[in-house]
């Protein structure tokens, strides 16, 4: 069967092919960061990115994937450092139950490589990950905080590329 | 791990639901549990330390999202003199035991969640154990280093004695643990002026692992040798298996059994909600498949015809009726007749399901001797009493742990899916992992009841309102409840002594039951957020109808400062000047009568929950095609004292976006006897673009009792919204939701 990476491992795809990678990650890998809300591609609680686009897991076969690059909220962080929208979400105590925030994250990890720098509509036409805590509030401002630290950071490493 | 066990029974030495002891600490060396498996091994009833200092609280309340394991901790760290950064929060593991008499009682602490008890009940009991067990690391140091305890503090993790000398709590552990409390001690509390922690704001503990996405929750847990369970339960409420072919799925490769559950008894409260079909099989999808090619034919039951809009319309006629007087004031026929002014109008509010993000689940193994659960709940207790129903184990013996939630808002009150769980673990003989999909979980709650309200009031020539009445015809919460009796079905839809009880001289509230097969049950600030939304949206139709305005009618309603008997829960008064104060305070921070454009405006609302008052000032924006945004809401709160502001201004926060969400969007609806939208694509809840874009919440500290903050939020949102909109385009929305 076909291989495909998650987290920077290999790891070879076992089981039915219409089996969504939620369930092989929650159940066959343990990877259990990634939720299970609504198995439809409605919450966005499942969400990971594939190949660095956000995928709502519980919709995608895995028996559709090869050799793709996948990568969960386990995987988020490099070296123990957490990426700066993680950051954020403590900094800004969004989480209340925290069963949908893996996949809000996710979302917007990626939202932000699009929009770096974006403004409320493009978070109420871009995110539609749910959340029945109603931290919807904090998330916003959070997104803001993170994408200003993403950019300032990307702002500093250019600067050390050019400077060297 | 057995010795483990036994090593952990031995060290509960203290365990007085008293509080009078409830640390008995063996040195542990491992910093954090990584499972409930290990955790159950290295625990002591409430808290750890080990010798680098670090501590583990063990939270008697289940934590939901509603902040308690933090708000808890605090309470215990402070008396303890442990440093909060060192502190990190785990489920104590369910423990009963039977008192000298035979009867059933905690063994170390009450352990539930839910009407926003957790602060007021642990408020004294968790400052007296932390304040026990400082005296245990005093008497330590003292005898360790020949001092006199009397000169010896606890502050930060550390011991410090009058020289400035300083031991850490974690190098005193082992010997503190050895400490016995001098006969009939009595703790001193600290004065709120020394406190350090208590009333200062303290984030999330747990907000690293929720963002790095380790297990927490019971659908993450892991149970050796598990297999995945999945029940096709009956789609008709009362309905039952009449007969079913199981071949197809029981030649499935991975799949172990098929069992049948019997429909439970439909005369009595439900044990759990429906008779079906459990798959039971190796892994999530391989039981999902299988479950998809049973064959059933169903016995419909009685409700097979049920619909929400025949329930609409049945309500709509018995509101024509007289319903079950259940307060009376004064002459309410009498002061509507001599009344200037007559004011009168209807709200519907519908069905809705709790809807948590995390899906019921549960972990059981019953063998011949021994229970096992593990798994989302709030009320423990109410698991154990079904498990011991269904297994006849004794209940003080079982193994029981609940897990974080992913969302409880009530549902998990409930432990249908605990019981479900243990009953297919036992029929199977398996250990067995139940997980529900998102579909199940929305056809099979025990929804928030619906309901029509009338409201009547009567105005004299000055603005005062004279009259006031109140009739309900709704789907009662105590339907099938044990022993309540048909003229008692009232007591959890209208509280009798809610405002404007008290305050208006002829009032009378009157309530009509529905009946209709869908199990009824608790959500997030049962009644309160229907009778919030139409008693706070009334009150502003007769500010508009009598040229007052809102804020200064409500003021005036609530008349002189005064505490009025308030005999339901969140009593034993209702504080009128508190009240008034926030709502003053909410409008305050929204500059209350200031100019706003064409299209915008401000609505304000005030609620009584559970011991706490809260208001909400909404600012909304009209949008075109009948569209509209709550751009912003200002909020004031008073929980009595504060525990974590920080805490407390989350709850509102979510109180506020919550409330949104389901004034705006949602409902339940049944057809042919079949709840229709049983997933997120059919049931409306609120996403980021519709949620309120700023929040700004006062919190109003005082030296009153604490209570909790987990639904005092949510109540006066709906009618604040409502109150703006009607302000901002003389458009008054009667009825949830008010999308539809």
């Amino acid at each position: 069967m076909s291989e495909i990476t998650i987290n920077n491992k290999t790891v070879k795809l076992e089981g039915d092919s219409d089996m969504p990678l939620l369930w092989f990650l929650r159940e066959k890998v343990a990877l259990t960061g990634t939720k299970f809300g609504c198995g439809v591609g409605s919450c966005g609680a499942c969400t990971v990115h594939i190949d660095g686009q956000p995928i709502r897991s519980c919709s995608m076969p895995i028996g559709n994937l090869n050799g793709n690059n996948v990568v969960t909220i386990e995987g988020l962080s490099r070296q123990d450092k957490l990426h700066p929208v993680q950051q954020a979400w403590i900094d800004f105590n969004v989480a209340q139950c925290g069963y949908c925030q893996a996949g809000q994250i996710m979302a917007i990890t990626a939202f932000l490589e699009r929009f770096p720098s974006p403004s409320d509509d493009d978070i109420d036409t871009h995110l539609t990950n749910l959340c029945r805590c109603g931290t919807y509030t904090r998330m916003r401002k959070a997104i803001h905080h993170a994408a200003a630290q993403i950019r300032a950071k990307g702002a500093t490493s250019q600067q050390q590329g050019e400077s060297s | 791990m057995n010795a483990a066990i036994n090593s952990r029974r031995d060290f509960l030495r203290y365990s007085f639901y008293s509080g009078a002891l409830l640390i008995a600490a063996p040195l542990s060396f491992s910093s954090r549990a990584e499972n409930l498996d290990s955790a159950v091994g290295a625990i002591t009833p409430l808290i750890r330390i080990a010798q680098d200092n670090s501590v583990v609280f063990y939270s008697p309340s289940p934590e939901m999202g509603q902040g308690t394991n933090t708000a808890l901790s605090m309470l215990f760290a402070e008396e303890l003199g442990a440093d909060m950064k060192n502190v990190s929060v785990e489920p104590l593991p369910y423990e009963l035991k039977r008192d000298d008499e035979g009867k059933i009682t905690w063994k170390v602490i009450p352990q539930f969640a839910g009407g926003s008890t957790s602060i007021s009940r642990n408020y004294e009991l968790l400052r007296n154990a932390g304040a026990n067990a400082k005296q245990l690391f005093l008497m330590a140091a003292a005898s360790m280093f020949k001092a006199n305890i009397d000169s010896l503090s606890a502050e930060n993790g550390y011991v410090v004695m009058s020289n400035g000398r300083k031991v850490s709590l974690g190098y005193l552990a082992e010997s503190a643990a050895k400490q016995t409390l001098p006969e009939g001690f009595k703790p001193t509390l600290k004065d709120k002026d020394d406190w350090r922690i208590i009333g200062k704001p303290h984030n999330t503990q747990e907000a690293i692992d929720i963002v790095t996405g380790k297990p927490l929750y019971g659908m993450d847990m892991q149970y050796p040798g598990a297999k995945v369970a999945m029940v096709q339960r009956s789609p008709y409420f009362d309905g039952d298996v009449e007969s079913f072919d199981a071949s197809e799925a029981l030649a499935m490769p991975g799949v172990h059994q098929v069992v049948r559950l019997p429909r439970p008894d439909v005369n009595k409260y439900y044990t759990y909600l429906a008779g079906g079909i459990a798959v039971i099989a190796d892994d999530f999808w391989t039981a999902k498949k299988a479950r998809e090619t049973l064959k059933i034919k169903w016995d419909k039951g009685p409700y097979a015809e049920a619909s929400t809009a025949d329930l609409h319309k049945k309500c709509d006629e018995l509101l024509k009726e007289p319903g079950q007087v259940v307060r009376n004031d004064g002459d309410i026929k009498k002061a509507l007749a001599n009344a200037a002014q007559i004011i009168s109008h209807t709200y519907k509010i519908p069905l809705v399901s709790h809807a948590q993000l995390e899906p019921q689940n549960c972990i059981a193994h019953v063998t011949d001797s021994k229970c096992t659960i593990i798994g989302p709940m709030q009320s423990p207790g109410s698991a154990s009493r079904l498990a011991e129903a269904i297994t006849g184990f004794d209940r003080v013996n079982m193994d029981i742990r609940y897990t974080r939630l992913g969302g409880g808002f009530g549902r998990r009150l409930n432990s249908d899916h605990t019981a479900e769980a243990v009953m297919i673990s036992k029929l199977s003989k398996l250990p067995i992992k139940l997980i529900w999909t998102r579909e199940d979980d929305l056809r099979n709650d025990f929804y928030r009841p619906m309901g029509h309200h009338q409201l009547t009031a009567g105005v004299d020539d000055s603005g005062n309102v004279i009259a006031w009445s109140h009739h309900l015809v709704g789907t009662p919460k105590y339907y099938r409840r044990n022993n309540a009796k048909p003229e008692e079905l009232f007591g959890a839809d209208i509280y009798v002594d809610d405002f404007p009880a008290g305050r208006v001289e002829n009032l009378q509230y009157e309530y009509t039951p529905v009946t209709f097969g869908a199990p009824q049950g608790s959500w997030r600030a049962p009644a309160h957020t229907a009778n919030a939304f139409v008693v706070q949206s009334f009150i502003d139709e007769i500010a508009r109808a009598t040229n007052q305005d809102p804020l200064a009618l409500r003021i005036k309603m609530l008349g002189e400062h005064e505490e009025l008997p308030y005999a339901q829960h969140g009593g034993p008064t209702f504080d009128t000047g508190r009240m008034a104060a926030v709502l003053k305070k909410a409008a305050q921070l929204a500059n209350w009568g200031k100019k706003m454009p064409s299209g915008n405006a401000l609505g304000i609302a005030g609620h009584f929950t559970f011991g706490g008052y809260c208001a909400c000032v909404a600012e909304v924006s009209i949008k075109p095609n009948n569209r509209f945004r709550v751009n912003k809401v200002y909020a004031a709160i008073d929980v009595g004292t504060v525990v974590n502001p920080e805490g407390v201004i989350a709850q509102v926060e979510g109180g506020i976006n919550d409330g949104l969400s389901t004034a705006l969007g949602q409902q339940i609806i049944v057809e042919n006897g079949q709840v229709q939208n049983d997933n997120f694509d059919r049931y409306n809840m609120m996403r980021i673009g519709d949620s309120v874009i700023s929040i700004e919440v006062a919190v109003v500290d005082s030296n009153a009792s604490p209570v909790g903050a987990g639904e005092m939020g949510i109540p006066p949102l709906a009618p604040a919204v409502a109150n703006a909109l009607a302000a901002a385009g003389d458009i008054r929305i009667r009825h949830h939701p008010m999308r539809a």
